[in-house]
């Protein structure tokens, strides 16, 4: 096949996910379908088929290495949750399932990590207060207000995310529960890399769109990797780069403070939805990352609506995401 | 084997068999025959003639059927079934005037033969065919009262002097439904009674096809039933004329025409028979032939009905098909951009498109340009009409006094050569393209959108045809096929649709309704792309390469 003018690189996020192939086609399904919720972006809001376009794309696997294949079969929460709580699309996420493994820091800056980071998280996720004789609790329901969860559902959440980064970011030896083991941070990112090369083989321009903690995985590569190809947009979508705690174990060798990928990346664009509690309180990271050669992220908000705030098929119905990844792809 | 040179083709033709080569090489093949002819060919007999006129009328390749029939008279005389062939021709490229002086002419000679048995079969048939001419007056001008009466005296005239020729008798009590229409259920006085007319062509036709089942056959006695008010025998009928593996797209075509035309049965409301035997074909041919047809005169029904009743319209009018309403929302849109194009005397010989002159090339201005194929508008590439002699219109262009505006050429911004179907090269060449300002068009005149970006190949990869098929009638169709193949320099495209003749310069579309291709050919052994042997394809070329040479 002849090589085209763009390809795009998914990167995916926290928690176990379904088998690749299936994970790649709800990804897809979720940019491409046409006004997918005209009560939050009015329409017109066509979606993008990137078959029809003709933009090639590799889907950036990971979740094998800490859930082997122990997959996602609730696909739910990537379809539309018309007439759905967001508490449904948690329970179909499994982000009520515990952690498969406890981290165990070993050093004293592990332990402070682990520490703040939970805690940054703690602080966007509020436990729902019990329900008071006499209130009816569909009422609340109404509500959906942004990371109001059940305390076990909160605890699980917070513990996973916190696992998955501290094995990413500390380069953690991971032995899954079938006895396979993995240096996490090493791992992942030659498998980026991999997917990388192979768009670049299959497109021109490289565009890159992570989600929740893939996005650290992609900045890690395109900041720290020396291999990395040159990619032309980078998309971060519900992000925790704008934790303190992460950006100290992402940030190059010998610098004061993160910068702009520039040496490998031409743009950043990071769509966040304020309330979305992955994003922890700093969700913009134009300020976190120091702007090089004129090249600075380019913070957008957009809603993500409901009660859990971070479902990955929510940004991508985004009119804004969509318009960014149309003029990502010269389209 | 797939005939590969024209002498193959015109040997198939006149062998009585019908090639599926592209449409440049079928005109070749017939263009030697004529040569054949008009140098006196020894070897070239009349039913040589005879046959490859017949193959070519039943396929809708009207002008080459006129240019042998033509060529025979000027050269040997006259032969009956050769000047029945090409009046028919005449009447499905509505030049009405000349095929009723033609037909005429021919009854006169046939009627000097009462001893032959071939002058006498065509006698019946010319006298019919002056039946036709009539109706079809009337369909183009419904206050055309005189014409009507016409229709229905000279249809009824032949099949009560034959009355095995059902065929007559199903157009008179057609016609006759019509006159009843318009004087408010009267009869006209001495005219045999509709209901008796329709019961005896019924039984005649039953009758025969239990001797000889033939699609005409079904298509009659559907008719008759529908006639009689019996609207599930009517069915009934259809159905067993869709069953047939012997009908063919032109049977098809014409009995949903009749419906239409005579019957004004509309698809969208399948409450009168009419309209559910026509929503049944529609259906029919959006499953089964990957097909949808629309004509001017359904479009403010089926705009009505997506307005107000999107599911029924899909019900009705697309069935199970990969068809979805935004299938037939492009198709409303492609229908004002999308243009017929024919010669000076009105010949539909094939489809060309607006595109926005800017997106092909900065110079050219953001007003519309049109694009076909070379061997459609060209003053070099044989059989293509010359420039100064092609007209394009618009179906849903407002009509002056009944009459759509031909827009004529006023400029030829570009044109590239046609190349044979499969073949590769690096240099952007044999785009089978020409590139035309069109007179008098308005500056604000819809363009299609076109992409420069083809689809990536895979089992759900579409592409959807739109053109004008040849024949009387105004009409668009959009077919829908797989996407077979691209070639390395992404220059050609390869897809599986059963495309109609008149398809030549259609625009292929994408998912998203984005010009990606002109249609250029079609092939049922057609050179893969990649890799070795043949397939069954038809051959774009992509707009990305056509823009790609222009801005080279």
């Amino acid at each position: 096949m002849p090589k085209r003018r763009s390809a795009v690189v998914f990167v995916h996020g926290l928690a176990k996910k379904p088998p690749p192939d299936k994970l790649l086609e709800l990804w897809l399904m979720g940019i491409s379908r046409d006004n997918p919720r005209p009560d939050v972006f009015a329409p017109p809001n066509k979606g993008i088929n990137l078959y029809t376009k003709g933009v090639p794309h590799e889907l950036n696997y990971y979740a094998d290495v800490f859930y082997a294949d122990d997959y996602e079969t609730d696909f739910s929460s990537y379809f539309e949750a018309e007439g759905r709580g967001a508490d449904a699309e948690i329970l179909a996420d499994k982000l009520d399932e515990p952690a498969p493994v406890a981290p165990i820091p070993v050093t004293p800056e592990e332990q402070a990590f682990l520490a703040r980071f939970e805690a940054e998280l703690s602080s966007q996720l509020i436990t729902e207060p019990p329900v008071a004789p006499g209130i009816n609790p569909a009422a609340l329901a109404g509500a959906e207000i942004a990371g109001l969860l059940p305390a076990a559902w909160r605890e699980a959440i917070i513990k996973k995310a916190a696992m998955e980064a501290y094995y990413f970011l500390f380069d953690k030896e991971y032995t899954r529960k079938d006895g396979v083991n993995f240096q996490v941070r090493s791992e992942l990112r030659r498998r980026l890399v991999d997917k990388l090369k192979a768009a670049a083989e299959k497109g021109e321009k490289l565009v890159v769109v992570s989600h929740s903690m893939g996005t650290m995985v992609a900045y890690d590569v395109l900041r720290n990797c020396a291999d990395c190809p040159k990619v032309e947009t980078l998309i971060t979508l519900g992000s925790p780069l704008g934790i303190k705690e992460v950006q100290v174990e992402l940030r190059a060798p010998g610098l004061q403070k993160n910068d702009f990928p520039a040496a490998t990346t031409s743009r950043w664009i990071n769509i966040y939805d304020p309330l979305d509690p992955i994003c922890g309180a700093d969700p913009k990271f134009a300020n976190d990352f120091e702007p090089v050669d004129g090249k600075s992220v380019e913070d957008i908000k957009e809603s993500n609506w409901s009660k859990w705030r971070h479902t990955i098929t929510h940004y991508f119905a985004g009119l804004q995401f969509r318009a960014k990844l149309t003029e990502a792809l010269d389209l | 084997m797939t005939p590969t040179t024209a002498q193959a083709v015109a040997h198939d033709l006149k062998a009585g068999r019908f090639p599926v080569v592209s449409d440049w090489l079928l005109a070749k093949g017939a263009q030697l025959i004529v040569d054949e002819i008009q140098q006196g060919a020894v070897a070239l007999g009349v039913q040589q003639a005879r046959n490859a006129a017949a193959r070519l009328n039943d396929n809708c390749y009207f002008e080459l059927t006129r240019a042998i029939a033509k060529a025979w008279y000027g050269r040997k005389g006259f032969d009956p079934v050769l000047q029945k062939r090409r009046v028919q021709a005449l009447i499905n490229t509505t030049l009405l005037d000349e095929a009723q002086s033609m037909a005429t002419e021919a009854i006169a000679v046939c009627e000097k033969h009462p001893g032959d048995i071939v002058y006498r079969r065509e006698l019946l048939e010319f006298r019919g065919l002056l039946g036709r001419i009539a109706k079809q007056r009337y369909v183009n001008n419904t206050d055309d009262l005189d014409s009507l009466v016409d229709a229905t005296n000279r249809y009824l005239a032949q099949y009560l002097s034959a009355p095995e020729s059902y065929w007559h008798g199903i157009n008179a009590l057609a016609c006759l439904n019509l006159e009843l229409h318009q004087s408010g259920g009267i009869p006209r006085p001495a005219l045999p009674d509709f209901n008796d007319l329709a019961r005896k062509i019924l039984e005649t036709v039953v009758e025969s096809c239990r001797s000889k089942p033939d699609p005409w056959a079904y298509a009659t006695a559907s008719e008759a039933c529908l006639a009689l008010g019996r609207c599930d025998d009517a069915e009934l009928w259809l159905y067993r004329m869709l069953s047939s593996k012997d009908t063919t797209r032109f049977q098809l075509d014409s009995y949903s025409r009749q419906l239409r035309e005579i019957w004004r049965g509309d698809p969208t409301s399948p409450v009168v028979c009419a309209g559910r035997l026509l929503s049944i074909i529609a259906n029919f041919c959006a499953q089964r032939q990957a097909r949808i047809t629309l004509v001017p005169s359904q479009v403010p029904a089926i705009q009505a009905a997506l307005a107000n009743d999107e599911r029924g319209l899909e019900k009705n009018f697309l069935g199970e098909s990969s068809f979805s309403v935004d299938s037939i929302r492009s198709l409303l849109s492609a229908f004002r951009s999308v243009g017929c194009v024919m010669n000076d005397i009105g010949e539909r010989l094939g489809t060309g498109f607006l595109l926005s002159g800017a997106w092909l090339k900065p110079v050219y201005g953001a007003g519309p340009v049109f694009l076909t194929n070379a061997h459609v508008i060209s003053d070099t590439v044989t059989n293509a009409i010359p420039t100064g002699k092609a007209r394009v219109t618009f179906e849903l262009d407002t009509p002056v006094a009944g009459n759509l505006t031909r827009y004529a050429v006023s400029e030829v911004l570009f044109t590239s050569e046609p190349g044979p179907v499969g073949a590769r090269n690096d240099e952007l060449k044999m785009l089978d393209c020409t590139i035309v300002r069109l007179r008098d068009l308005p500056g604000d005149a819809p363009v299609l959108q076109a992409t420069r970006d083809l689809p990536l190949l895979g089992p759900k990869a579409r592409a959807f045809v739109a053109g004008h098929p040849r024949g009387a009638g105004l009409q668009i169709a959009l077919h829908d096929s797989l996407l077979l193949d691209i070639d390395d320099q992404e220059r050609l495209v390869h897809y599986r649709t059963p495309t109609d003749p008149g398809s030549s310069g259609s625009p292929v579309f994408n998912a998203d309704w984005e010009v990606m291709a002109l249609h250029h050919a079609g092939l049922a052994e057609a050179p893969r792309l990649n890799g070795e042997g043949t397939y069954e394809a038809n051959e774009g070329v992509s707009m990305s390469a056509i823009r790609r040479r222009l801005r080279s």
